[in-house]
């Protein structure tokens, strides 16, 4: 049986995020509820113009799977181009997605850059739908510009939900911009964590990432505490393609998300 | 089963060539071209590839330009055909399964035929690799000297084998000695004339050979390779790479001819009509200066060093850790391949010697 053969999904729903970002609903045919973990991928797959890795950005525990595309590609711009009822492929779910059990009776430092919210949505939704496993919440998040958002209308909630501490920044932003502005490593002047009991998860652009893990260790935020889900270009999904593969591991596979201790431990040298 | 011992004459090969080629496929090496050199010498380059004509088949090959893998890795190859309007009627391209030889194996390609088993039928498995690997007789053929000065078979111990073949032959004047290891190696000489069993001591003719060989490989590696792993992570961030980077014209060459090298990308290729299309997968390289670039634009290896430096690491420490043996059999065909020049050999010493010139 061939690992290639995508399941039929069906585009229910479209929402236009940001200039360049659409969210998807879709429903996979033969797929009665969402099987994947927080973090993992599905390979779309559009006939004729290839395969593109897709992180999932709703909870499993949502009624329906949901996909956040930033249009940047020929893949990416069809996907865009589409409507609803709508069909294309996808294979997956792939990856180890987030430690969830690993952050259950913690206190939780999440920091998203950018599109890596849109991955993060699926854990940080799976927390609120079971709020009680999880101890103190905070989700820091940085974007280029006030228009670059994603997700408003829950960030709306958030920034007035006790559930969560939410503080966010833009790096450039217009007078008229209330929040705060600067690099994403300025919101941690505002957060004291515990060290002792706080799981820490950094998700974004490959460039913040060295910055970030710096503030946490400022924090003594020790490194089997510090996750990071990274990005790398995945054409097989299956381990084998060889593109996503960081020293000795594929990302595909093994990650996305690794824990920093491993990485240090693994020598992954070429993930930061 | 236990091995048993026969002997063909080299006149006889055709005749077992003609009955094998009535049930089977059968690949081995066959003369691709022969170039005349400025100094009138005349060079000759063989490919591995399926056999049709049994005068064809030619055992004193030194080497193959591609190793004998890529009849089961394929570049090129379809994995999906469809049609855009139909996407239940997807179809996946996996080979049915057929019966072939692969004839004339060399110790070394037999040596990566197993690991690259290894690697494809590692969850998830690669059923594409798998049906073609199926159902496949390897009739290998020992070396009796070196086919270049370019190799580390010796080094790396895998100018011999001592399995992963159905049968293997060993080359004694004017017949091969044939050395049966398994049932279907037996089923592949049953009912045939020109088979005699070997009367002689087997063991005397095996000391001799390998006493021969002994004297006529040589070791390139001036320490010992079992240092080489950590020698290599030791100079991770040597200049080694900067000057391999300088040198590398980042073609690729090296990753196309390699028996252990697995990296492919996959693409679509539709129609006139943009209806009925393929999605197919087609050999590629991590010297490729767009191997490692995200959608984004960030380019995770961008420079060539890197690359270089990802090849070897590949080869010497990630598919070691991952599979228990080297991801390099020292076939020396990179090296042969190679328009820049750079030798797996110097690489290999600067990192043993630390002599980072």
């Amino acid at each position: 049986m061939s690992n290639y053969i995508p399941l039929i999904a069906t585009i229910t729903n479209i929402n236009q995020l940001t200039a360049h970002e659409k969210l998807f609903n879709i429903s996979i045919e033969g797929l009665k509820q969402p099987n994947h973990q927080p973090g993992q991928f599905y390979m779309v797959s559009i006939f004729g113009f290839g395969e593109a890795p897709i992180s999932i950005c709703s909870s499993p525990d949502d009624k329906n799977i949901q996909l956040c595309v930033r249009k940047v590609g020929s893949l990416t711009s069809k996907l865009h181009s589409m409507n609803l009822g709508d069909t294309f492929g996808v294979r997956g779910p792939y990856g180890h997605g987030f430690p969830v059990n690993d952050f259950k009776g913690k206190d939780l430092l999440l920091v998203a850059g950018g599109l890596g919210l849109a991955p993060l949505r699926s854990f940080i939704r799976y927390i609120f739908q079971h709020r009680k496993d999880f101890k103190d919440f905070t989700l820091l998040y940085g974007s280029k510009k006030p228009e670059d958002r994603l997700f408003t209308e829950e960030i709306n909630e958030w920034s007035s939900d006790k559930n969560v501490r939410f503080i966010e920044t833009v790096d450039i932003a217009e007078p008229n911009w209330n929040g705060n502005i600067g690099l994403i490593t300025m919101l941690f002047k505002f957060i004291e964590p515990d060290p002792k009991k706080t799981m820490a998860l950094i998700i974004g652009p490959p460039v913040m990432y060295r910055f970030v893990i710096r503030e946490m260790l400022k924090k003594n935020i020790s490194i089997h505490q510090i996750y990071m889900d990274l990005e790398r270009r995945m054409r097989c999904g299956l381990g084998k393609c060889g593109h996503c593969q960081l020293n000795g591991v594929y990302v595909c596979q093994q990650g996305p998300v690794f824990k920093y201790s491993d990485m240090i431990e693994w020598n992954l040298k070429e993930a930061l | 089963m236990s091995e048993s011992f026969y002997e063909i004459n080299k006149t006889n090969i055709k005749d077992w060539l003609e009955n094998l080629l009535k049930q089977y496929q059968l690949f081995g090496p066959k003369l691709k071209e022969s170039v005349l050199s400025t100094t009138s010498q005349i060079s000759e380059f063989f490919i591995f590839e399926e056999i049709y004509d049994p005068s064809d088949l030619r055992l004193d090959y030194p080497t193959s330009i591609l190793p004998p893998i890529k009849v089961f890795f394929p570049n090129d190859e379809t994995l999906l055909s469809y049609n855009i309007h139909d996407l239940h009627q997807i179809k996946s391209n996996i080979q049915p399964k057929k019966s072939k030889v692969m004839m004339g194996v060399h110790p070394c390609d037999i040596h990566s035929i197993q690991l690259m088993d290894k690697i494809f039928s590692k969850d998830p498995k690669d059923e594409y690799y798998l049906s073609r690997r199926e159902d496949t007789y390897i009739i290998g053929l020992n070396c009796f000297s070196p086919c270049s000065e370019r190799t580390l078979c010796y080094d790396k111990r895998t100018y011999r084998a001592d399995s992963g073949f159905d049968i293997l032959l060993w080359e004694d004047k004017s017949t091969y000695i044939i050395e049966v290891k398994s049932n279907k190696g037996k089923e592949l000489i049953e009912n045939q004339s020109y088979f005699n069993s070997y009367k002689n001591n087997f063991l005397t003719f095996q000391k001799d050979f390998y006493d021969h060989q002994s004297k006529s490989f040589t070791k390139h590696l001036v320490l010992d390779i079992n240092n080489l792993k950590e020698s290599l992570i030791d100079v991770y961030n040597s200049k080694i790479w900067q000057d391999l980077g300088e040198k590398c014209l980042s073609c690729g060459s090296c990753n196309i001819v390699c028996p252990t090298c697995y990296c492919f990308d996959t693409y679509d290729d539709i129609n006139l009509e943009l209806n009925e299309g393929v999605r197919c997968r087609k050999w590629d390289s991590c010297q490729n200066e767009v191997f490692a670039c995200v959608g984004s634009g960030e380019n995770f290896r961008e420079r060539s060093s890197q690359r270089n430096r990802h090849r070897i690491f590949k080869k010497e420490v990630y598919v070691l850790d991952n599979y228990g043996e080297s991801g390099c059999v020292g076939c020396g065909r990179c090296n042969t391949s190679c328009i820049a020049n750079i030798s797996l050999i110097d690489i290999y010493n600067r990192a043993l010697t630390k002599e980072i010139y």
